[in-house]
This record gives structure tokens, sequence and C-alpha cells, in this order.
């Protein structure tokens, strides 16, 4: 399934050989430890990750999409806490890369070498499925804006350098690039959470803070839906890959125990119950793998479909982690119980699959318009 | 890729893409689509490239208005605007 064998880029497969050699033990002390420390971020630039999404023109390394979510499975498997560095910087360098200012722009190739690391500043305390409901304001001053309000679960805010923020203006919704050292920005890490718990989330508290007008991205009454909602599609796609990768980590650690462990004097590989198990989480890991592949093609491709296809890949993905971390908890037995263990960390990981870019609920919701007008498309023989 | 010959033809296509997600689009010309709560920002951002893929047309930044796709006949206006035809 891997290694240079199967044909595939050479920069995937030496981000692979880095991801075994170098990142798998450090992640592990992440992991321990709680938090994803700053090391990481010039080993992702050096594999040219944190760029990935920029085009070469404009300073990054302009990977493809298939390639980029690849990467977020490699790394997703090892620890989803650090996968979801790539799903927020990604989503903020790809949205600077279409809307930003030139000024703003010219900030890309700091951003994909590492030397900055970016974050996605939507969420707050009542507004998260429902962005409508954002309370932070930005006011419109002399040569620039006036930002207030309090931004909520900021992945990898504690180490961000510039947050993607989301703020009403008197024109509509607007997005801003918030530097961590701009007069009025507060960062506070959030109280540390089960999932996902190395992710570094922060609290970002703007008191006033005033940005030049540069730094507004795209314009305000779109923001919300043209940068936003493609970057979250965006989001949706890295997270169904980090999915995939957990999924497939909790899904190796099971076949790990069923056929090294024996109980009443057989294998535990030979019980009928538990080969249910293990075929119901291979169908569910594999065809997640196969949903996140076929979304990442259809961005890579520009397809009509893509949010459809997207949707699909993250439902199904976050499920696969779901079930594959079920699974694998229930074959660890007691051994599987103690607390801070891998399979425990792997469980909260999952949980957090189906609550983050989209919960479960609100995805369903928005896959079943995709599902009816696809086939509206297809029944009616109209519009291609 | 077909480019559209007429306003009308642009008019019927574009009904016939927004059915796709609303379930009548008869009369519903002049109707606010996404001030008016009936189009999701998702489905608004999936308008957007559906224009500019069946029209070749190029949304550009400063085209990004709410009053530019908020209604059928306001995306009628704007893909002739953009095509130099009106």
């Amino acid at each position: 399934m891997s290694g240079p064998a199967t044909g595939e880029p050479e920069h995937l497969a030496a981000f692979e050989a880095l991801a075994a050699d170098k990142l798998a033990p450090l992640a592990e002390d992440w992991e321990r430890a709680g938090a994803v420390s700053r090391e990481i971020v010039p080993l992702l630039a050096g594999a040219g990750l944190l760029g990935a999404l920029v085009p070469t023109a404009s300073g990054g390394t302009g990977w493809s999409h298939r390639d980029y979510g690849e990467a977020n499975r490699v790394l997703g498997a090892l620890s989803p806490s650090a996968q979801s560095l790539l799903t927020v910087h990604g989503m903020v360098t790809q949205a600077l890369a279409r809307w930003g200012s030139a000024p703003l722009r010219a900030l890309l190739p700091r951003f994909a070498g590492g030397h900055a690391v970016a974050a996605f500043a939507l969420s707050e305390a009542d507004a998260g499925s429902d962005v409508r409901q954002l309370a932070s304001t930005a006011e419109q001053v002399d040569g620039g804006w006036r930002l207030t309000g309090v931004k909520r679960w900021i992945s990898f805010g504690q180490l961000a350098d510039a947050f993607l923020v989301f703020a009403r203006t008197a024109a509509g919704d607007a997005a801003f690039l918030v530097r961590r050292d701009d007069r009025g920005v507060t960062v506070s890490p959030e109280a540390r959470t089960a999932g996902l718990r190395a992710a570094r989330l922060a609290v970002l508290e703007l008191d006033g803070c005033t940005v030049p007008g540069e730094r507004l991205v795209g314009r305000p009454g779109f923001a919300l839906t043209q940068i936003g909602g493609r970057a979250l599609t965006y989001g949706r796609l890295w997270v169904a890959f980090g999915a995939v990768g957990l999924a497939e980590s909790c899904h190796r650690a099971t076949l790990e125990r069923i056929t090294t462990q024996s109980r009443f004097g057989q294998p535990l590989k030979d019980f009928q119950l538990v080969r249910g198990l293990v075929s119901d989480t291979e169908l569910a890991v594999r065809s997640a793998r196969l949903l996140a592949r076929q979304a990442a093609t259809a961005s890579d491709t520009a397809s009509q479909w893509l949010m459809d296809e997207v949707l699909a890949a993250k439902l199904a993905a976050s499920r696969a982690a779901t079930l594959a971390a079920g699974v694998c908890a229930q074959i660890h037995g007691a051994q599987g119980l103690v607390e801070d263990s891998p399979v425990q960390r792997r469980l909260a990981d999952a949980r957090v699959m189906e609550i983050i870019e989209g919960n479960t609920q609100l995805v369903q919701d928005l896959l079943a318009d995709q599902t009816i007008a696809r086939w509206r498309a297809t029944s009616r023989g109209g519009v291609q | 890729m077909a480019v559209e010959v007429s306003a009308d033809q642009v008019r019927d296509a574009v009904k016939a893409y927004l059915g796709r997600f609303l379930d009548d689009m008869d009369g519903m010309e002049d109707v606010d689509l996404i001030s008016g709560g009936l189009l999701d920002s998702l489905v608004a951002v999936q308008l957007i490239d559906f224009i500019q893929n069946r029209f070749g047309v190029t949304v550009d930044d400063e085209d990004l208005e709410i009053a530019n796709f908020d209604s059928v006949n306001r995306v009628v206006a704007f893909v002739e605007r953009k095509r130099g035809r009106a």
C-alpha cells in the first residue's frame, strides 16, 4: 500500500520515510506529553508539506490534493493531533493564496518554509456548526479594521503565528489575517481535551485589535461562504484522510493482538465473533480510504461533485475511525482500559473526528442535499 | 462546455442548476436565494463554480458581492455583464 514501488511521487515517498524514521518516535513523545512540540514545524516544512497547498509560483510546493491527502493519512496514523496541524495550516495557506491581498500573499513563502504557522479562527463559544451566530466584530477605522471578539478551540493556536479570523462588519461577514504579535491579541491554552489532546488548542482574544486594511482577506459579505465554506470543505477532506490513518492504526493494533494472543486454547483470530469484527472494520477502513482518495481526485480535477465527494469521505472516514477504535479497545480487554494508553487515546481521537470540521449530524444533513441534487441532475438528464 | 448564446438560455441553465437544490424554480427568478436563506453557503459556493465552468466567465474577487448571485436574474445579469453584452 505504500512505498516507492507503487509508483507514488518522490515527495510522498520521502515523507513516508520521514514519518517512519523521525516522526513516529517523536509522535509517541508528543502524544504522551499531550503537546505536539514546535520541532514538528521544520520537519513538515522540509518535507514540503507546509507549502503543499500553495502554488509554486507563490512560493509553495504545489502538491496535488491526492498526495497531500496521503500525507495526512500517514501522519494521522501516527498522531491525529499532529495531523490536525496539516488541516488548519493547509486551510489557511490555501485561502491566503487564493484570496489574500498582495502583501498577504507575499507572506506565503514564510508559511511554506515553516517560519510561521497559520491557524483557523472561526468557532466561538456560541458559533460552531451554526457560523451565522458569529459574535466577533470588525469595525472599519482609519487605515484598517478594529477587531473584537473571542475565538475558541483553535487547533495549534498555541503555536500559531497568524490566524485567519472571521468577524462581522457593517458590510457583512469578513475574514482577516491577524498576527499573534498584533496589539490587542491574547492567546491562551484551552482546557486540554480528551481527544486530539496534543493539538495545542487555544483561545484567541481580540480586544480592539487594529490591523491594516491589507489584512482583510477577500471582501466583506461573502467570507463565511466563499472563504470559510471552501476552506471547511478542504478541511473536511484532510480530516477524512487523517481519520483513515487513525482507523488504519487502530485496525493494525487489532490485527497484531488477535494474531499473537490466545484464549481458551485458541488464537483470538480464530474466534468467529472476533472474525466478524475484523471483517467489518476492514470493510469500513478500506471503503473510507477509497472514498477519501476519490474525493481528493475530485478536487484535483475540479469535479462539480467535489462537495458531495468530500462529505461522503468525511462521514465514512470518521465513522470508520470510531468503529476501528472501538473494536481495537474491545479486543484489548482490560489492557485497553488503561488511562493514557494508546488504545484509549485512539478512542478519544476517533470521537473528535466525528465532531471537527462538521459533526456527523451536520455532515449527514449536507450530504443529503448533495445526494438529492446528484440524483436530480442525473434523473432529469439536465444540466451537466 | 458549451457557451450559452442568449440571456434566456443562461436563465434556463441557472434555473435547471438550482433546481437540483430547490424543489420548484418556477417563478423564482427574482427571489433572493442566498440572503433569503434558501441556499446554504456550500450551495452558494457551488453556484459560483457552476457559473464559471458553464459560462466561461471568471468570477474575480471584486465580483464577490451577494448582489451578483442572490437571484436567478441577478446571476443572468452578472454573466451578461461579464461577457460584455450588457
